[in-house]
């Protein structure tokens, strides 16, 4: 305990920024999965508490212990250019803690929404508290073995999508296709800037 | 969500002396704020996960988030320990933390907006593109 860690954990040198991007969604749905397909470092987890603070903003009807309650964070890193690096942080986005995930998602450009289209229902949390954050998003349906295959308009009608979000299909397994569906994110976040600025 | 042992917790609390939210420098601390130990510096009277803190950030910089993982303490902890150690001297804060949008509480907090944040994301995309 207490040595240091190997070269490749930190950060490199001449990185000067940090930026994040969330990655949303359900237990099982894909989250670390997807970061692990494009993380530089093994991913990292870690949690945090639920303080007195939030504690007044959020519901916590049916939770046992309030004291001892935590919401999980895995997150990766990703360094773009000699003084950029990228982190991804997946958390799974419950309304009742609203007030961890808006200090989970304080400064983040914005948010990857996973779903599994058998599970489509279990996304819609998740997709709810992002647009209450009006943080912008696309969503992306995680594909498995046994993925039924709805059209794109069933899809879009089931999570009542805005228009103007993105929904996309990817292989949270994949590195390629978890790479694909970063790309499609920070288009999206990009053509968002270019129109306010 | 998970529950964690109640005496997980009560250890970590006494690791910050009882405080349970960040204030002053650790309030500012962003997750992805990078810190470093400034070497050289006397280590007596730290407590143990002080001592572990320190020697995690001395192989380089390290973001608060990645020091959270390495040491196994919840962030809101984290964050206290490494700002008590910021003001002690014992960590330093990397320069320009330029790019984050910092603070702000409500709807769209903090997400990032202005020419810079427009040329982060294209280079990110061209990052990316090019993994």
């Amino acid at each position: 305990m207490g040595s240091r860690l190997s070269d490749g954990v930190y950060v490199r040198d001449t990185v000067q920024i940090t930026a994040k991007l969330m990655v949303v969604g359900p237990f099982g749905v894909g989250k670390t999965t997807l970061i692990g397909a494009v993380s530089e470092i093994e991913p990292l987890r870690t949690e945090e508490l639920m303080t007195q603070n939030g504690a007044g903003v959020d519901d916590l009807t049916g939770v046992p212990d309030k004291h001892s309650t935590t919401v999980a964070l895995d997150f990766g890193r990703l360094t773009l250019a000699e003084d950029l690096a990228l982190y991804l942080f997946g958390t799974p986005g419950q309304q009742r803690f609203t007030q961890i995930w808006e200090d989970l998602s304080r400064g983040a450009y914005g948010a990857l929404v996973l779903a599994d289209s058998r599970f489509l229902d279990q996304s819609f949390e998740a997709l709810s508290l992002v647009e209450k954050s009006a943080l912008p998003h696309i969503v992306a349906l995680n594909t498995f073995p046994d993925t039924p295959d709805y059209p794109g308009t069933e899809l879009r009608e089931a999570f009542d999508l805005d228009p103007g979000t993105p929904l996309i299909t990817c292989d949270a397994r994949d590195r390629r296709s978890a790479k694909a569906a970063l790309i499609a994110l920070v288009q999206h976040l990009y053509a968002g800037h270019q129109e306010s600025s | 969500m998970t529950h964690r042992h109640r005496h997980d917790l009560v250890r970590s609390f006494v690791l910050t002396g009882g405080r349970a939210q960040p204030t002053g420098t650790a309030d500012e601390l962003d997750l992805i704020t990078m810190v470093t130990a400034v070497p050289g510096k006397p280590r007596t009277g730290l407590q143990p996960e002080h001592l572990r803190a320190i020697d995690l950030c001395r192989g380089g910089y390290l973001t608060v988030v990645e020091v959270a993982g390495h040491l196994g303490q919840p962030l809101t902890i984290t964050r206290i320990l490494l700002g008590d150690l910021i003001d002690s001297g014992l960590l330093s804060v990397k320069g320009d933390q330029g790019d984050q949008a910092g603070s702000g509480i409500g709807p769209a907090a903090g997400t990032p907006a202005g020419p810079e944040h427009l040329r982060t994301l294209e280079r990110m995309l061209h990052g990316l593109q090019a993994l």
